[in-house]
């Protein structure tokens, strides 16, 4: 008993000790600077060389330093909880929008009121409330072996369940975002059951076990091992962008189109996007940066290496993204992805898409 | 702070003899050690406990828990069957024989422990893939398209299970290797004499001897196997590791995630109870007052080169191979080498800070209960957990111990706590060579010691240091070139601006830029070679002495 | 081969980086006799065991049993067919192995209750049948010996070489389990090599006890012989305390007595009968054992020394007068 004490003594001393030594670390060094230098501090889950150049030039444009925190969204989203009031964070970066509802859903987001966004921005890719914005767009479609199939026999996504198309399919894991929000949006417009059935259907028409990256499955095409694969369109893009002479020759054989979930639905989109942290302190600092992301010139660098489409319809297309075939967005809104992210993953379960 | 806490017990002890199981100031340290390095995965499992339900859970329990387990369960015993099979026959080769190159395989066989598991998962299946230059090599030169032939999946079970065990077999082979090199020379001799030809040696005196050491090893090896994400998810395997990140990402519940980890954590300490009881049964070694350096008998040619093809061929497919095709890929793709310096500034930094500390701790953890096989068995279960513990989770349980501070990650608490989960997680990789070390010294060693009035911190100073100085320096090589892999444990909680060379890697591959996260791998590896190789010369040391 | 072949070293050379080891020894260990072989650490004697026992190969010379050769310049027949016997100083029993499971490893040919059955009987034969599902680790330092004997013997082997089996067991225990387990040894018919340090142990407990220095054999022959008629000064201290004194030292009345010519002659203690009298004076006497040794002032202040039975109270400062055995003084410079 007294053993549990002391040592309960000893570890609070032990925390206390750390805590204490902690504080004033970091900020000591800006205070010698004649004037406080303005921060903003981004948790990002995204990480592009290009972004850092990007973020060099807002500093270098606005006298602001950028703290840079990159990680997984899950991770960004558990240690912004744990921080609680103490969070550093005033800008959230996510690469999909069930993440960014995550964020928003946990409370550790605020509004952003900004005439100059909400023109920038559609309607369908910024949140109802203006608690996060777009800033680019990331599309998920097939990649095929066009030898063997025609565009029209993939325009659909339930054309994946068909039987001539067994033993075609080649698909990464269930636990995927991008697979995730798909699914989102197939449960949002055909419910559970469907959506569940679709899944199977897709399984039972896959090539292989689900595994790799989605570059692995147009590779796979190229392979000969399978003739359809479920990828974003920027991996297929990147490919024929590749230094790589055989990158090159897997992105020529193959095409790539942006299906529909029934005619005239129009397409999946996802985003890129940001939220203004709860815990942000320079609203004006992060407007800025916000608005300075959906210039014409912060959006070539943030598509300039992801290949993602710019939200700006302005900006013009990163290089070799001209490939990428023109498509009708959904009107789903991009929360239903956040929404329906849980079950999504619990149906792919069921219906053993590993 | 501990050392402050040593002093004074050092102060309490030394007029009067405590009464052994009383408040002792001794048991402080330890205590403190042991609360440490326990905190964060008690603080995950325990929220995980109380909070771990609802819908998710549910669903795991009726339709995940029983396929992640068992998947889990038959990866650990592909790879344990692999690397018996690598380790064992090769550590008893290289004691026991001369062949043509045995001084360079002896150790080299170290090399892949600086090959982190997720960057060989990503060179292999880069090499084994349908698209990679293998099968491509197949289907040119027959003529087969992909489907019309058989060609092995690495991205299997057995496939993870292969990658998991090339990178992690040198444990069992540096614990196997010095068990065979210290056996006593003259009861291979009577085995011998008694007509036992080498096979019998191996299977009838050498291998029943050597195995409660080897399977010490193992379990080791199997709790960092178990613990596994990054190869694994890269596989695509539904093992309970993937699952915990499953149910944290796609389910949005970290608290699930840290209740399955404790299957995990479960799973790991049934294979430390069983190692433990396996080794209990069987007799212990006998010292050899008399034992001379090992004459290694000297094979025909045949063999000589057979030998030599085997151990060869082992270091093409566990570094060669997948070291080769990362370099080639870097090449192929000019990566740039740009901004790396604060990179490998970072990761050497963090790697020497989290390695002293975790050092310390072991160093702690083993003497502290020497003298106690109860405690023992506690302390090597408390640091088993963390070890078993996916990074991850223990990152977790950082963060819930952070929310009770109410303190922002950033700066120094940032580098505390990851320091801290450092020491949580790695402390049972350096118990062990500590506590190999310290099982071979003799028992009265800490009496005549006391005798001549050392004791305390004197005491650990002036003998137990100097004593268990082999097993310790190795510990804390090993600890190194671990965390200088761990991922992560230090995405989660690094400070701004500290990115590591095994982040970037990270961050390149989530992204399927595996061309760019050649060179940060690449550089892992290379820095995690200086202290593996000085921990093979210095092992080769220890052995010929 | 007869299991009641001698076992044969002729002219064996054997050399580590240039030290010779052994040097050109040729020794012949009877089949039913025990052979020692006596001498410091460092003078080859554990090499000679090793090249009978083929863990080492002979430079030159051979290795024989009966007629076989088992090491020549051509041929060597590797340990684990030689069928000889090895006992160890530390006994190097499997730890993990029972001491039935100990005795019977040699026994692989056999069906497994042949196995059994056989191992009992030399457990039995050797007094270990209570500690027969013992491990080694739980056995007293004499059980581990006498196991590791029941071990070397139970597979019949056609030799048994003992490396200082009975050094590392405590005095009081050694006499008891040598005379058990050399009794054992000896009843095997077999020849059997006692490699010792020990004097007395070679003396007691041999046939034929050869000595060796420095890689060399200096004298073999029967204990008494070496004892009463050791060759060189070397081999006579090997068993036993030998003192130097000048001829020109001895009392006169003794010089007729002792034979030779070099300016020294050596004897050993037992050589000087000592009892009441006068003549001498003892200067010192101290209790070893079951004997005292005596200091007695001599010519030209050189000390004779001398042991006498406890019985014979003679202390320091008594007068003695003192007779010679004149076989026990030595002259090694003929």
């Amino acid at each position: 008993m007294i053993k549990t004490l002391k040592t309960l003594t000893g570890l609070s001393l032990l925390i206390g000790a750390v805590a204490a030594c902690s504080n004033p670390a970091e900020t000591t060094t800006d205070e010698a600077t004649a004037e406080p230098q303005k921060v903003l501090t981004i948790y990002s889950s995204r990480h592009y060389d290009s972004d850092k150049a990007l973020y060099a030039m807002f500093e270098a444009e606005t006298g602001a330093r950028l703290d840079v925190r990159e990680a997984g969204a899950s991770q960004l989203l558990e240690t912004m909880k744990a921080e609680g009031d103490q969070s550093p964070a005033d800008i959230i970066i996510a690469a999909d929008a069930g993440s960014l509802w995550r964020f928003k859903d946990a409370g550790l987001t605020q509004a952003l009121e900004s005439a100059a966004l909400a023109t920038a921005v559609p309607a369908t890719y910024r949140a109802s409330d203006n608690q996060w914005y777009g800033i680019a767009r990331r599309i998920r479609g097939i990649a095929y072996d066009p030898s063997r199939w025609d565009a029209s026999e993939l325009s659909t996504w339930d054309t994946l369940t068909q039987e001539d198309k067994a033993g075609e399919i080649c698909v990464r894991s269930s636990s995927n975002i991008y697979n995730l929000s798909l699914m989102g949006e197939i449960i949002h417009r055909y419910g559970e059951e469907s959506a569940q059935d679709w899944a199977t259907a897709i399984v039972s028409n896959m090539a292989r076990n689900p595994q790799g990256g989605d570059t692995d499955q147009i590779r796979a095409i190229a392979a000969g091992e399978c003739s359809i694969a479920i990828v974003n369109h920027y991996y297929w893009i990147r490919l024929g962008a590749s230094d790589s002479e055989a990158d090159q020759q897997v992105a020529a054989s193959t095409s790539f189109l942006i299906p529909e979930f029934v005619e005239g639905s129009g397409s999946h989109v996802n985003i890129t996007g940001l939220a203004v942290a709860k815990t942000a302190d320079n609203l004006q600092l992060a407007e800025e940066f916000a608005a300075f992301l959906l210039t014409e010139n912060g959006q070539s660098y943030i598509t300039r290496d992801t290949k993602e489409l710019p939200l700006l319809a302005s900006t013009p297309l990163p290089d070799g993204v001209d490939r990428v075939p023109t498509f009708t967005p959904s009107d789903t809104h991009l929360d239903v992805y956040g929404e329906n992210q849980a079950d999504a993953q619990r149906l792919f379960d069921l219906a053993g898409w590993n | 702070m501990t050392l402050l806490v040593g002093i004074s017990a050092k102060r309490g002890q030394t007029r009067f003899q405590m009464p052994r199981f009383s408040l002792s100031p001794r048991i402080i340290p330890p205590s403190l050690i042991v609360a440490l390095v326990g905190l964060p995965v008690f603080a995950a499992v325990l929220t995980g406990l109380t909070a771990g339900d609802g819908a998710t859970w549910d669903h795991i329990l009726q339709n995940r828990l029983i396929p992640y387990t068992l998947t889990t369960l038959s990866v650990l015993f592909i790879t344990a069957i692999v690397m018996l099979g690598l380790a064992v026959p090769v550590a008893w080769l290289i004691t026991q024989y001369d062949f043509p190159g045995r001084a360079v395989f002896s150790w080299a066989m170290i090399l892949p422990l600086a090959m982190p598991g997720y960057v060989m998962a990503y060179a292999w299946a880069d090499l084994m893939g349908v698209a990679g230059p293998l099968q491509s090599w197949i289907r040119e030169s027959t003529g087969l398209s992909a489907r019309d032939y058989w060609f092995p999946n690495l991205f299997s079970a057995s496939g993870l299970a292969f990658v998991l065990a090339t990178t992690l077999f040198p444990y069992v082979y540096i614990i196997a290797r010095a068990a065979f090199s210290m056996q006593s020379r003259a009861s291979i001799e009577a085995a011998r004499s008694l007509g036992a030809r080498p096979f019998d040696l191996f299977w009838r005196v050498s291998l029943p001897v050597a195995l409660p050491a080897i399977l010490g090893g193992l379990c080791l090896a199997l709790m960092e196997a178990a613990a596994d994400y990054g190869a694994a998810d890269f596989l695509g395997i539904q093992t309970l590791g993937v699952g915990i990140i499953r149910s944290w990402q796609s389910f949005g519940e970290p608290n699930t995630a840290a209740r399955l980890a404790l299957m995990l954590i479960l799973i790991a300490g049934a294979f430390l109870i069983a190692a433990r009881i396996f080794q209990g049964r069987r007799g212990t070694q006998q010292t050899s007052s008399r034992w001379q350096s090992q004459e290694r008998a000297k094979l025909s040619p045949l063999f000589g080169f057979c030998a030599s093809a085997a151990c060869s061929s082992i270091l093409l497919v566990c570094f060669a191979a997948p070291v080769f095709r990362l370099v080639w890929l870097a090449l192929e793709n000019s990566a740039s080498a740009a901004d790396l310096a604060p990179l490998i500034r970072s990761t050497l930094l963090l790697g020497a800070l989290g390695a002293a500390m975790a050092f310390a701790s072991a160093i702690i953890f083993s003497l502290s209960s020497k003298r106690s096989a109860a405690l023992q068995v506690a302390t090597r279960l408390i640091a088993a957990a963390g070890y078993a513990a996916p990074g991850a989770v223990l990152g977790l349980g950082a963060l819930y111990i952070l929310r009770e501070t109410g303190q922002a990650l950033s700066g120094s608490v940032a580098i505390g706590f990851l320091v801290w989960i450092y020491v949580s997680r790695f402390t049972s990789a350096g118990v062990e060579p500590i506590q190999a070390s310290l099982a071979r010294l003799p028992k009265n060693l800490d009496l005549a010691a006391q005798s001549l009035g050392s004791t305390g911190l004197r005491q650990f100073l002036r003998v137990d240091l100097p004593l268990i100085a082999p097993g310790a320096f190795a510990a804390a090589l090993i600890l190194f070139v671990e965390i200088l892999k761990e991922l992560p444990a230090t995405l989660m909680l690094r400070p701004f601006g500290w990115d590591t060379l095994a982040v970037r890697a990270h961050a390149y591959a989530t992204d399927e830029r595996l061309a760019q996260a050649t060179l940060p791998s690449l550089l892992i590896v290379l820095a995690g070679l200086a202290p593996v190789l000085l921990l093979s010369w210095r092992l080769g040391q220890t052995e010929r002495t | 081969m007869s299991s009641r072949a001698p076992l044969i070293a002729e002219t064996v050379s054997r050399s580590f980086s240039g030290n010779n080891a052994v040097d050109a020894v040729s020794l012949t260990l009877e089949p039913g006799k025990i052979t020692s072989l006596i001498g410091h650490s460092g003078s080859g004697k554990t090499t000679l065991l090793r090249l009978f026992a083929g863990m080492e190969r002979p430079d030159s010379g051979r290795i024989l049993s009966g007629s076989i050769e088992l090491s020549g310049p051509k041929s060597h027949v590797p340990i684990e067919r030689r069928r000889i016997g090895l006992v160890f100083q530390d006994f190097a029993l499997f730890p993990h192995l029972s001491v039935r499971e100990n005795v019977g490893f040699g026994l692989k040919r056999l069906q497994s209750d042949e196995r059994n059955a056989c191992a009992e009987r030399w457990i039995e034969k050797l007094g270990l049948s209570h500690r027969i599902d013992a491990y080694p680790h739980q056995l007293s330092g004499g059980e581990q010996q006498r196991t590791a004997i029941a071990r070397a013997l139970a597979p019949e082997p056609v030799a048994i070489l003992l490396d200082e089996p009975f050094s590392g067991l405590d005095p009081a225990m050694r006499d008891q389990v040598r005379d058990a387990a050399l009794e054992a040894v000896r009843n095997a018919g077999i020849p059997s090599l006692l490699v010792t340090h020990d004097a007395k142990e070679a003396m007691v407990h041999s046939d034929k006890v050869a000595i060796i220095d420095r890689g060399k054999i200096l004298q073999t022959g029967t204990p008494e012989t070496l004892y009463n008629a050791p060759v060189s000064e070397l081999a006579a201290r090997a068993l036993g305390p030998v003192h130097q004194i000048k001829r020109s030292n001895l009392p006169a009345e003794w010089l007729s007595q002792v034979s030779g010519s070099a300016d020294a002659v050596a004897y050993r203690p037992e050589a000087l009968q000592v009892s009441p009298g006068s003549g001498f004076r003892v200067i010192r006497q101290r209790l070893a054992g079951a004997v005292s040794e005596i200091e007695i002032e001599g010519i030209g202040g050189e000390s004779l020394f001398a042991v006498c039975q406890l019985g014979s109270k003679i202390q320091s400062g008594d007068d003695v007068s003192v007779g010679i055995n004149p076989a026990l003084f030595f002259d090694f410079k003929e």
